[in-house]
């Protein structure tokens, strides 16, 4: 069975272009969230086996989801999407228990290699 | 003058566990250490009287050493006479810069111990035999006041090799190798420094990091190419750390090489001689060396005007945060956000500057409670946990008369004589301990027993006579009732009188500081097995966080601490009984008030369902209506000035991030 993945990013544009690269992969996207309290909702309904999942986001940002997500589903997989500068971010999401992060403009090839990491462990 | 008490709570210290173990040679060097960097500090600042007292203490430990002198409890004794001595003449030097004691009494004694050792018409010569003992120089010319302390020997090796002593990290973990892993990371990596705390995060939860090459800082500003190196101690085999790091993304490659502490001294001696390179290795590199961490006295109003800087901070941040939702601009709101963050880890650490561990008022209370069973001739062990929990300076500073309060309580009360103990088939002597524990963002601490335990019933009879409770109260007592009439101000000394062997003395104002410090007291007790009180503390008070609520057009704050949840209710359900206005939540029923009431305005006589936050303390709650819920915040609590002090139900005022000011809710004073 294709593994299953929930996108959150507040930019439709950001949404596709992820959605693009992980269907060419053979990567199945149930859902997609706009922003954390969607995200959190979904993940609660869909329990994905991975989640991509902006940061800076209306409503609720992604580290909060991050730790939402993670309190009601300790063994969430989570890789968070940065763009550069945003490198405190990135520790703060990874020390609440995101797994992995893949940085603005993304590379088709990256992304692929840390999602299947990701879904390995 | 710092220096000094430090000293002298060394000394203590040392001369407790002395008591207890006189056999302990190590413990005598401590004293005797102790003692003697006290004479040198005072030898130089000109005290006479400190310098001499605390030189014949010397010569009572340096028999001791020699064991021409027994250990015996009255030289212990003696000893502790004179450490008292010594801690008077310090205080009186630190408010009026005299020593204002009369050393007389306290050389008598101890120059009674040391005589009957030595040869009549010497009895200072042994001393004097000593080679060179530098005794008044332990400070340096330039610096008085801030005395170096030759005697504690430096970590081996920590001058003269920059880098951490691997064998003695070793030492320290059985089992544990030495390993230099090498990283080097994806040509294309983008935001290292992220990469490298996954690394470090990785190898932390594997072993300890005890070196890095380039520095931790040079890490994190991404002033390196695409490779780094660290010095890692694990239990771990080499293969187990390798795979481990080539899981994380965007590694190309992971060496992992078993060092011997030989080897690491070579290298570290060889890096030594190239001064750029030494540079490096200083920086502050993974703290997780067994070695005196460096610091720095700050004055405590220092501190102070920090915190309130930063509480102008976390109110300016919310204020942004409030600006940046309302223009909707992405740009300012990822700012905001940052910066909020940025706030956020500056008052974590602000806060963590303020933080001590509560040994530094823990230490005193072994003494007191050895002298006060001693006086009253009870046989008891005293066990300290937890000394090195934190709390904030101005918490620890407030507790300590609670704390006494309630271990002369337990010495009192709570221990039973060894005669009584012994028909009871309890050992004969009594555990009293002290424990310090973090629970979530509180901090418990507790005094327990193995004592009697109050009596119940008698207290609830006298409680009953006195109108205290009412006879249908006293037909269920409880622990919490309990609680309610032993911390009565009225009650304590009554109990007294009737000698009932219970507790009350200053249990009230125990009550009353640990909950104006935003924390509540509890109590257990079980009839022959003992009791504990337990204080729940708040681990700082400036900043907290707190529920936001609106009633008629004035802002609230409820302290997140004491809120239990929300909850819509219908005003129509709301009951009366025994005149007091209740609801029923989840089939308990909760005393109801109203905010705006409370305040002497009018409610607004709504029929629709109005929102009530359920407050709890211990297992009391109470309901209050308000009008509306405004959401959580993290205020800066400012107290308030000597006319709104006495105002029942309000423990301060906050600032909001729009400069409205809300007032902060009492809610224990609603428990009433």
């Amino acid at each position: 069975m294709a593994p299953t993945v929930l996108i959150v990013d507040d930019a439709l544009f950001m949404r596709m272009m992820i959605k693009d690269i992980l269907k060419n992969a053979g990567i199945d996207v149930v859902g997609e969230a706009e922003n954390g309290l969607e995200a959190v909702d979904k993940y609660g309904r869909l329990s994905p086996d991975l989640v991509t999942m902006d940061i800076v986001m209306p409503e609720m940002d992604g580290i909060e989801a991050v730790k939402q997500i993670l309190g009601k589903d300790p063994g969430a997989r989570i890789i968070m999407c940065s763009a550069m500068g945003q490198q405190p971010l990135v520790v703060e999401a990874l020390e609440a228990g995101a797994k992995d992060f893949i940085v603005k403009p993304f590379q088709p090839s990256k992304v692929i290699e840390t999602v299947r990491k990701t879904l390995e462990e | 003058m710092a220096e000094a008490r430090e000293h002298l709570e060394a000394l203590n210290r040392a001369l407790l566990d002395f008591e207890k173990n006189p056999q302990n040679e190590d413990l005598l060097t401590e004293i005797f250490r102790s003692a003697h960097t006290l004479k040198g500090m005072s030898a130089t600042m000109g005290y006479e009287g400190m310098t001499e007292l605390a030189h014949e203490m010397e010569n009572v430990l340096d028999g001791l050493r020699a064991e021409e002198i027994k250990p015996a409890p009255a030289v212990v004794d003696v000893l502790f006479r004179c450490f008292d001595t010594l801690a008077e003449m310090v205080r009186n030097i630190d408010e009026r810069d005299v020593e204002g004691v009369d050393t007389a009494a306290a050389l008598g004694e101890i120059r009674a111990v040391v005589e009957p050792a030595q040869p009549a018409g010497a009895p200072l010569t042994k001393k004097r035999e000593k080679p060179a003992e530098p005794a008044a120089l332990p400070l340096r010319p330039e610096a008085p006041g801030a005395p170096e302390r030759p005697e504690i020997p430096q970590p081996a090796g920590a001058e003269t090799h920059p880098g951490p002593d691997l064998s003695a990290l070793l030492a320290a973990q059985p089992g544990a190798r030495a390993y230099r892993v090498d990283i080097k990371l994806d040509s294309h990596c983008l935001l290292k420094s992220v990469r490298v705390f996954m690394v470090f995060k990785k190898l932390g939860q594997l072993g300890e990091i005890v070196q890095s090459e380039p520095s931790v800082e040079d890490l994190e500003d991404e002033k390196f190419e695409d490779q780094f190196q660290m010095l890692v101690i694990s239990r771990k085999e080499a293969q187990e750390l390798k795979s481990a790091l080539m899981a994380i993304s965007e590694i190309e490659a992971v060496r992992v090489g078993e060092v011997s502490p030989e080897e690491h001294e070579e290298a570290v001696a060889r890096t030594a001689t190239s001064p750029r390179e030494k540079e490096r290795e200083e920086g502050p590199a993974v703290p997780a060396s067994p070695m005196k961490t460096q610091s720095v006295r700050v004055n405590i109003a220092r501190l102070d005007k920090l915190m309130g800087l930063v509480g102008e901070m976390v109110i300016n941040r919310t204020r942004l945060q409030e600006i940046s939702e309302r223009l909707q601009d992405k740009d300012l709101k990822e700012t905001a956000l940052f910066f909020a963050r940025l706030v956020s880890d500056l008052q974590d650490e602000v806060m963590k500057t303020r933080m001590v561990p509560v040994e530094q008022i823990f230490n005193r209370f072994p003494r007191m409670v050895r002298d006060l069973a001693r006086n009253k001739g009870k046989e008891v062990d005293f066990a300290i946990e937890g000394r090195e929990i934190e709390l904030d300076r101005t918490i620890l500073d407030e507790i300590s008369d609670p704390l006494m309060h309630l271990l002369r309580n337990a010495v009192d009360h709570g221990a039973e004589d060894p005669a009584t103990r012994q028909m009871l088939g309890k050992p004969a002597r009594c555990q009293i301990s002290l424990r310090a524990r973090r629970d979530r963002d509180q901090v418990s601490i507790e005094v327990s027993d193995d004592g009697p335990g109050i009596d119940i019933a008698r207290v609830f009879e006298l409680a009953l006579q006195t109108g205290l409770v009412s006879p249908e109260e006293a037909r269920s007592p409880g622990l919490d009732a309990l609680l309610k009439i032993l911390t009565h101000p009225g009650f304590s000394s009554r109990e007294e009188v009737s000698g009932v062997s219970g507790r009350g003395v200053g249990l009230d104002a125990v009550k009353s500081k640990v909950e104006s410090l935003g924390g509540s007291l509890q109590l257990w007790t079980e009839e022959s097995v003992g009791s504990t009180f337990a204080m729940k503390l708040p681990l700082t008070l400036a900043i907290i966080e707190a529920l936001l609520v609106a009633s008629r057009g004035e802002v609230y704050a409820l302290p997140m601490g004491t809120v239990r949840e929300t909850v819509m209710i219908d005003p129509f359900s709301v009951r009366r009984v025994r005149g007091r206005e209740v609801i029923l939540v989840r089939e308990e029923t909760i005393p109801l008030l109203d905010l705006a009431a409370m305040f002497g305005l009018n409610g607004n006589g709504t029929s629709e369902a109005v929102p009530v936050v359920i407050c709890e303390i211990g297992r009391r709650s109470v309901g209050i209506t308000v009008e509306e819920l405004l959401g959580r915040q993290e205020i800066v609590i400012t107290p308030l000035g000597p006319f709104l002090k006495g105002i029942k139900g309000v423990s301060g005022a906050t600032i909001l991030g729009n400069g409205q000011v809300a007032l902060i809710l009492d809610v224990p004073s609603f428990l009433d």
